[in-house]
């Protein structure tokens, strides 16, 4: 009976609307891990020192995919700002904020979605601003943690190494001013 | 067959067509055509926008020259569009990835002739990748009945300045179908009018985009945000729009310090526009950025269900999720955006651009 009931079932779920994602209820504001996205989807740790692969955006020009992976009971979601700040001036050269998409793995950690929406998608090639060239630079990323209604939960940061993976890439992202 | 009589004919034509029937009149928007010793005009051709349909359109010229070999300096435009566009933008063509002006058809622009591109005949005039380097000089998204024209007047001492030759795209969108409807017929304008009083501030122009952008049922109000960090200087607003489809609810814009990276406080924003089909462009904003600074812009979203169900916004959706997520892209009713266009001067750049 119950198996002759399961393609209903399934028919079922598959019409159901994805529910909406919560907020997260946070396991603890101090457990927080800097992560970063390559081109093919894999999402890895990073502190200091780490380098971090420039991808291609849609539009044109190269992102750093950024986010955090945090401890939390469930699926959910904060609001995430991910910036990129150049060490010799202290300006801000890329910044961020969008949903940040997370998905609870069994380790009780919740971990960014794959996809470029998931997380921040901080723009900084090319740009007018940097003191050098980005790749192959070190710069600061911060990524601040809030609620969806803004306030502030926790923030990490990591002195990190945009790099590209091609020479396409590293022509959009030479120091301003530098041939392309 | 000049503007003025073309605007004739369609007048006559709406006319005919509106004796005994309840056809509501046709009143088109008229600009002068611009004597050289003026500056220089462009109009599209009329053309149709059936039911259902989004039209983009890339349209080639070269700025003529007019000033004996100089530089062109202009210091005033009239931008203009027949309702149910959804924008114009004006750029300057740099680099040719694929979408080539010498692959388009010949087309007579009325003050210029040039090349089209039609969006339905070759899609790469869709992809913005192909004008990802392509400086903006103008865009109007102002195509309302009664004010289908924007006057622009650039502030005093600053113009925006044209090198003979040098190669600019119009882009065209029109939209007839549920978001947005052209009730006669799809055509744009510009004039460009040289500066005659020794204008020597260069206006400059600032892009950026968000991209990633996804609004979906099961997670219908996200706002997405970024700062656009201007190089260093003193740079002053002089206009700014924004500019996203039928989801967005809110687009701000704040003047931004370049160091923090928390939102502006609300006494620095300088845009805020609740209407994503004709949103307001701002000009003699007259407003300074701090030095080391640039713009920081939000835009809210409010997911809503396709008239036409989701089965096109689905298809669209490169993750498969099945949850009917608008996600970035140009078409008015499938996709979204979340784009800045910013004025200011002194250029400091050819373009600065955030995306």
């Amino acid at each position: 009976m119950l198996l002759k009931s399961a393609p209903l079932l399934l028919l079922v779920l598959a019409g159901c609307p994805n529910p909406e994602l919560p907020e997260c209820n946070l396991l603890s504001t101090t457990d927080i891990v800097l992560v970063a996205s390559d081109p093919n989807s894999v999402i890895s740790d990073i502190g200091d020192g780490s380098q971090v692969t420039l991808m291609p955006a849609p539009q044109g020009g190269h992102i750093l995919l950024v986010g955090a992976r945090v401890r939390a009971a469930n699926d959910c979601q904060l609001a995430a700002t991910a910036s990129l700040r150049d060490p010799t001036n202290q300006r801000v050269i890329g910044l961020e904020q969008r949903p940040l998409l997370l998905e609870k793995r069994a380790d009780g950690w919740a971990v960014p979605q794959q996809g470029l929406n998931a997380m921040p998608n901080v723009a900084v090639c090319p740009n007018g601003v940097a003191s050098t060239s980005i790749d192959g630079h070190p710069f600061l990323l911060e990524v601040s943690l809030a609620t969806l209604d803004g306030a502030p939960i926790v923030t990490a940061s990591a002195m990190i190494t945009p790099t590209c993976a091609d020479t396409y890439c590293s022509g959009d992202c030479a120091a301003p001013g530098a041939a392309r | 067959m000049g503007s003025r009589m073309r605007a004739l004919a369609v007048v006559l034509m709406t006319a005919a067509l509106g004796c005994g029937d309840n056809v509501a009149s046709y009143d088109p928007w008229l600009l002068d055509e611009v004597a050289p010793a003026d500056g220089f005009w462009i109009r599209t051709p009329d053309f149709d926008v059936a039911a259902g349909a989004e039209i983009q359109d890339c349209y080639f010229f070269q700025v003529p020259d007019v000033a004996g070999g100089a530089d062109l300096w202009v210091d005033r435009a009239e931008l203009a569009l027949n309702p149910g566009s959804h924008h114009m933008n004006v750029f300057r063509v740099k680099t040719i990835v694929n979408l080539d002006p010498a692959a388009g058809a010949p087309v007579d622009l009325g003050g210029v002739t040039g090349t089209v591109i039609h969006g339905a005949d070759n899609n790469e005039c869709w992809k913005s990748a192909n004008w990802a380097d392509w400086p903006l000089v103008a865009n109007s998204q102002q195509s309302e009945a009664a004010r289908q024209i924007i006057d622009w007047r650039l502030p005093q001492n600053v113009a925006a300045r044209f090198t003979p030759g040098e190669t600019l795209m119009l882009q065209v969108h029109y939209v007839n179908a549920t978001d947005q409807t052209t009730p006669w017929v799809g055509r744009a304008g510009a004039n460009f009018y040289r500066s005659k009083d020794g204008d020597t501030l260069e206006l400059g122009t600032l892009f950026a985009t968000q991209q990633s952008i996804r609004v979906c049922r099961s997670n219908p109000t996200p706002s997405y945000s970024g700062a656009c960090a201007m190089p260093a200087g003193t740079h002053t607003v002089t206009a700014a729009n924004g500019h996203f489809h039928s989801r967005g609810t809110e687009f701000r814009m704040w003047a931004w310090d370049g160091l923090t990276t928390t939102r502006p406080p609300d006494s620095a924003r300088f845009y805020d526009s609740t209407t994503w089909d004709e949103p307001e462009m701002e000009t003699n904003l007259n407003l300074t950025l701090p030095e080391t600074g640039g713009v920081w812009w939000q835009c809210d979203y409010q997911w809503h269900e396709p008239p036409g169900g989701c089965d096109a916004v689905d298809a669209r959706d490169p993750q498969h999720a099945n949850d009917c997520c608008y996600t970035f892209g140009p078409k008015v009713e499938t996709s979204e955006h979340c784009n800045v266009f910013l004025y200011y001067y002194p250029r400091v750049a050819e373009s600065v651009t955030c995306f």
